[in-house]
């Protein structure tokens, strides 16, 4: 790498100390709520708990680990300094001092409102701000991936851009649009309210809008991982990626298709008209499509890893897969747990399933298997793999790794699927304590001690992960060039259209037009929708 | 890389893009439009346009029985504030209590 090395550090460190203290929040919540705690005498402290758990996993440690690990894409794969590294700190330092500046009111029991904002609840002016901040950081970001790759492309006319970089600025294209909802609630909706201006607020528009992001918001959260999935891991099993084209056309489909889907958040939400719920049930479920492009070229990925080490038969060749691979494992865990996650996400989807579970313990696994396991596990490798060349230390230590990673997986397991279970039996989310004298809610008990018990090998493998980037040592010799995967077959020619985003975004727009458009200026116009605001944690 | 144009017709990744956007969405909007609330009689009771415009949220009336307030009775004038939404002190919550 040339100049990013520190900026990349600053950014994964405040992400896994982030991520660490978050998790620890997490576990407390379970705590306390299981049979194993009496009940809670301020249940406000849980919300305040919730808040700040979800506020650091949805926008703080996510953002950082794109942000840093595309500015590494960057210099790694263009083979040049990256461009506007000072802008590239200011983007950094907004985000640091958003994190401050909205992390303050959670801690002071002043903005319990959870990360989903859900007005006419308002929470302190400066949490809102806070939350701007942090997203204009990134904004800062997604622009430096978009002037860097121009730059390249003037340097190197009619060059392929390479898969990584083409996945890398396809999130950032994703980030811009998507944040771009929230953005407009907390500005012309919250903040108004929030500073005083006004004291009732439209719920019904506001939660369109922050649907606008919501849904996304889990695509950018997932780009980095499919990266890593295209790029990273058919190299580190010594194998070749299956199809360059499949990543591409995996990459601009989440583009296009998982910013107007959001809407299938609000089923429940009698504003929305049930066509529009209907439309955007559909596109919900085309975002399966670029997910099964992307399962199938990675198990093809790896079956010409398998082979290459002579694994043989139709199914034969798994056991030539390299399990003690600390990125095998990553993956084939990642794999289970999108699977999981993915079939219930195909109920949550389904305008008339959602019925059964909605706001039920079920969305809380569902959103853990998705994000805390198929895609935080891809975090830690690619930090594991990155390490390397950001301390110039030796390659981390593969047991440590390895069992860090099992924990990871076992804890999430444990932690989500009883949430599964216990949704379908009716157990709502978002609860302080449940009243397990009660007879019909006895029985779910031991699924919240499970819970509790996976949470807490999930607190020990996060620990372990942030011990296991520090002890990484510098040593003398300089690091192995750092590499990405090799297609078996590169093709001679990537169409125009695949080597660039114009046709995509435009698409992405548009979809976002027709799925959008009407209901939010119905909405806009529609007069005397506006209730009275409750603020949160006011002086009483 | 390919030096054909993206946006031109001649371009089947282009071409195909935008037939199967258009092909989509049309399809999706037939379906939650007119398909599916055609299958609900409190959709379509009272035509085409209007089980369109309820399938698009807008407000209308789902009845074409009087209404409780046609004469022009208001069901409540309560005016809810914010200060409502306020805790009372902890006396007016213990006599509230006891009467309960």
């Amino acid at each position: 790498m040339f100049v990013a090395k520190r900026l990349v550090l600053a950014h994964f460190w405040v992400a896994f100390v982030a991520f660490a203290v978050a998790v620890l929040l997490g576990e407390w919540q379970m705590f306390i709520r299981s049979p194993l705690h009496t009940w809670i005498d301020n249940p406000e402290l849980y919300y305040r708990s919730v808040t700040a758990h979800g506020t650091v996993m949805g926008y703080v440690f996510p953002t950082l680990i794109a942000m840093g690990f595309g500015y590494a894409i960057t210099e790694l794969a263009l083979k040049r300094p990256l461009l506007g590294l000072r802008w590239a700190w200011g983007g950094f330092w907004m985000v640091m001092a958003g994190t401050v500046m909205a992390s303050t009111p959670v801690a002071l029991g002043r903005a319990s409102v959870l990360y989903t904002f859900y007005p006419p609840l308002i929470a302190d002016a400066f949490y809102y701000l806070g939350i701007v901040l942090v997203v204009v950081g990134s904004w800062v970001w997604v622009a430096l991936m978009v002037i860097n790759l121009r730059a390249w492309k003037k340097d190197n006319p009619g060059a392929t851009v390479p898969l990584v970089m083409f996945g890398n600025v396809a999130s950032a294209y994703l980030w811009a649009w998507t944040s771009i909802g929230a953005a407009v609630e907390i500005i012309f909706l919250i903040l108004p309210v929030a500073l005083g201006f006004k004291d009732t607020i439209d719920a019904g528009l506001s939660r369109v809008f922050f649907s606008w992001t919501l849904h996304a918001i889990v695509y950018f959260w997932l780009m980095p991982t499919y990266i890593v999935f295209y790029t990273l891991v058919p190299r580190a099993i010594g194998g070749r990626l299956y199809s360059d084209t499949m990543g591409r056309v995996a990459f601009v489909l989440f583009l296009v298709f998982s910013m107007p889907i959001g809407i299938h958040h609000l089923f429940a939400d009698p504003q929305v008209g049930s066509g529009f719920k209907f439309m955007h049930a559909v596109f919900t479920a085309m975002v399966s499509v670029p997910t099964f492009l992307t399962v199938f070229t990675i198990v093809a990925s790896a079956e010409i890893a398998a082979r290459l080490r002579g694994g043989k038969g139709l199914l034969g060749w798994v056991r030539a897969l390299p399990w003690d691979n600390p990125m095998m494992l990553a993956v084939t865990f990642s794999f289970v747990m999108l699977g999981f996650g993915g079939a219930g996400g195909l109920i949550n989807m389904s305008y008339q399933m959602n019925e059964t579970i909605h706001n039920t313990q079920w969305v809380t696994g569902h959103f853990h298997l998705i994000f805390g396991g198929a895609i935080v596990i891809m975090y830690f490798m690619l930090a594991y793999e990155l390490w390397p060349q950001l301390t110039g230390c030796a390659p981390l230590p593969q047991k440590l790794v390895r069992a860090q990673l099992w924990l990871w997986f076992i804890g999430m397991m444990v932690l989500a699927m009883p949430w599964h279970l216990v949704g379908l039996m009716g157990m709502p989310r978002r609860m302080a304590y449940y009243d397990y004298t009660h007879p019909a809610i006895h029985p779910q008990a031991w699924t919240v001690i499970a819970s509790t018990v996976g949470g807490l090998a999930l607190v020990v493998s996060a620990l372990l992960s942030v011990f296991v980037l520090a002890r990484g040592r510098k040593r003398n010799e300089a690091p192995e060039p750092f590499t990405f995967s090799v297609a078996v077959h590169m093709p001679a020619r990537v169409p125009a259209a695949l080597n660039g985003f114009g046709l995509w975004v435009a698409l992405m727009i548009a979809l976002t037009i027709v799925n959008y458009g009407f209901p939010i200026v119905q909405l806009a116009m529609l007069e005397g929708t506006s209730v009275p605001v409750i603020h949160v944690g006011a002086p009483r | 890389m390919s030096g054909q144009r993206v946006v031109a017709w001649s371009n089947p990744w282009f071409r195909w893009s935008v037939i199967s956007f258009c092909a989509s969405s049309v399809a999706a909007i037939l379906i939650g439009f007119i398909w599916l609330p055609s299958a609900q009689g409190d959709f379509s009771a009272q035509g085409l346009w209007a089980s369109i415009c309820r399938a698009a949220g807008v407000p209308a009336r789902w009845s074409e029985a009087p209404q409780a307030t046609a004469s022009g009775a208001r069901s409540t004038s309560v005016v809810l504030n914010e200060a409502m939404a306020k805790r009372g002190s902890d006396v007016a919550v213990g006599r509230g209590a006891t009467l309960a």
